[in-house]
């Protein structure tokens, strides 16, 4: 049974009463996992992330990383990325890595194989003694998930890791964290790119105005709408079909030679179709996209959040 | 049986060396180093090099003071200087690139304690320079040294106890310095601090009744008026070597200040 890495129990951050960025969020990421979390700017991700390394604390609720609730001293098992990390850029790649090794308890010859190690890991063994102020966004970028290496962490969390950068460098960002999450890592990864979270994470949680809509693994977000596509032979129209057979109530929508149901009634309506001799070319469970995923459920938060406002509105203008 | 002699005779030098290893590897003591190499690299350095030059320049150059003169003019110059300086380098550090240092310690305590004694140490070679330029420019002592061209009456003691007095007035308001940043004060803090120095200024360019009641408001100050009559009379009495325990202790006092109001302040830094 894996363990709880990263444990959040109603937590709760405002930076002023009208600024509320996380509410009432409860949410554990267990040993092993990719979690990816998802959201608009201002969703409430690098808050969350902040708590998490204690540089900020909560106005109320529970937060554990490995295990400490004084999350600060989990720091020596964690790899962070800050989504805008700051170097100082007059020190080159191997000198910053080096004084943040120190910081991590490496010193003399351990602590430079060890830099040099992710350097060239990162493939930035060749640029290592240039000066960092003359590092591109995507060197930039790699040099933080060097540092995030150093003390060869449990725990990795990554703020927004490809924001900004070009194709090539966010394929080799991603290459980076599928190694590690190869390694068995845990990773939290923050991004705004669904499709990376897609292939990156096992577990999403999308989160909207402080609040988590939604979390599970891909898998069964992906097949949350539990439909089922049928694809009739010969091209057959679905519609004539639905309504010869009186399967219409069960048909979720039909589209040329297609019927789409829910996965619930799928047995009686293939015994409908086999009782009428209808031949079928395929049937496949219907997947979505992370990003139908994300689209739909942000969708539905926005209607249900207006539809109060709105009845109160109405409200109002009765009186 | 030589060799055991000769063993256990090696391990208090180990001892000493294993003791400073471990100290130069402490996580405030890496901070400091790192701090002053990047303020270094960075170029603020020539900024306090001028400075001091100017100060040199200014009040030094046409030299005909005496010990008192150079160590309370040089105190209140590199006073200022301690301020100026410290403002630079705690605005570099407390920015967003707090972040991956930080997120490497497992307190902030060290992070701060490396500041402040980052902060406090670029005093020492600042002060040096300072006094260097004096004494090169001037005879140290008699029977070189002519009236109106020395350092008069200066000798290795007082010129020792002066300095002394005036470095830890200089570390006391360069740690003040840093005590009183953001994000390390809050703007309340800040506020009755400048609260407070304005009454003490008050009480002492005043004679209302207002003023002397508000004398005792400048009781805090004792150790730090002490140590500047270390410079001013260059002999160190029982009362002065009490205050400047005292003032050490102050600058002690002060970076666990620092230290406790920093873990509680949500960095938001950009």
């Amino acid at each position: 049974m894996p363990s709880p890495v990263i444990e959040c129990v109603e937590l709760t951050k405002a930076y002023s009463k009208r600024i509320i960025a996380l509410n009432n969020l409860t949410l554990t990421i267990n040993e092993g996992a990719s979690f990816g979390l998802l959201g608009e700017n201002g969703a409430g991700k690098s808050t969350l992330v902040r708590l998490l390394m204690g540089f900020i604390f909560p106005t109320s609720g529970r937060v554990s990383v490995l295990g400490e609730e004084k999350v600060t001293r989990a720091h020596p098992r964690i790899g962070y990325v800050h989504e805008r990390p700051i170097f100082e850029t007059r020190f080159n790649g191997r000198a910053y890595l080096t004084y943040l090794g120190t910081l991590c308890g490496l010193w003399g010859y351990v602590n430079q194989a060890r830099v040099d190690e992710l350097l060239e890991r990162v493939n930035l063994y060749e640029a290592a003694d240039r000066a960092i102020g003359t590092y591109s966004k995507g060197m930039l970028q790699r040099l933080a998930i060097a540092q995030a290496l150093l003390s060869d962490p449990e725990l990795l969390i990554l703020d927004e890791p490809t924001s900004g950068l070009d194709p090539r460098s966010q394929w080799e960002v991603r290459q980076i964290i599928a190694a590690l999450r190869k390694q068995g890592k845990t990773v939290l990864l923050c991004s705004h790119y669904l499709a990376e979270v897609e292939v990156l994470c096992d577990t999403v949680g999308i989160l909207r105005r402080g609040e988590l809509l939604l979390s599970g693994t891909v898998v069964d977000l992906l097949h949350s709408q539990d439909v089922v596509e049928i694809a009739l032979a010969n091209d057959q129209s679905a519609s004539n079909v639905a309504i010869s057979l009186g399967i219409g109530e069960q048909v979720i929508e039909v589209r040329g030679n297609l019927l789409r149901i829910p996965g619930s009634t799928q047995s009686t309506v293939l015994a409908a179709l086999v009782r009428a001799n209808i031949p079928i070319l395929s049937l496949n469970p219907l997947t979505e996209t992370l990003e139908e995923v994300y689209v739909r459920t942000t969708r539905l938060a926005e209607s249900a959040a207006i539809v109060p406002s709105a009845s109160g509105s109405g409200r109002g203008s009765q009186a | 049986m030589s060799t055991s002699s000769h063993e256990t005779q090696s391990t208090p030098g180990l001892n000493i060396v294993q003791f400073f290893k471990g100290f130069w590897r402490l996580p405030s003591i890496c901070v400091a180093r790192f701090t002053l190499r990047s303020y270094i690299r960075s170029g603020w350095i020539l900024g306090d090099i001028v400075l001091v030059w100017l100060l040199y320049a200014a009040f030094f150059f046409q030299f005909g003071g005496n010990v008192a003169y150079f160590y309370t003019t040089a105190g209140q110059g590199l006073g200022v200087l301690a301020i100026l300086g410290t403002v630079v380098m705690t605005q570099r550090t407390m920015s967003a690139r707090l972040y991956l240092p930080l997120a490497r310690l497992t307190s902030r305590s060290s992070y701060v304690r490396g500041l402040i004694l980052a902060t406090g140490v670029l005093r020492v070679p600042l002060f040096l320079m300072l006094m260097l330029l004096a004494l090169s420019y001037h005879q140290f002592s008699p029977p070189k040294c002519f009236i109106g061209d020395c350092i008069e009456g200066a000798t290795v003691a007082n010129m020792t106890i002066g300095a002394i007095g005036l470095l830890v007035n200089c570390i006391i308001v360069s740690t003040l310095t840093v005590v009183l940043s953001v994000p390390v004060a809050t703007r309340r803090i800040q506020i009755v601090f400048l609260a407070w120095l304005v009454a003490v200024l008050y009480s002492n360019s005043n004679l209302s009744p207002l003023a002397g009641f508000l004398t005792v408001i400048r009781i805090p100050l004792a150790p730090l008026a002490a140590c500047y009559n270390l410079g001013a009379t260059g002999t160190m009495s029982w009362y002065g070597l009490l205050m400047l325990a005292l003032a050490v202790g102050y600058v002690v006092g002060l970076a666990l200040l620092a230290e406790f109001w920093l873990a509680q302040r949500d960095l938001l830094l950009q």
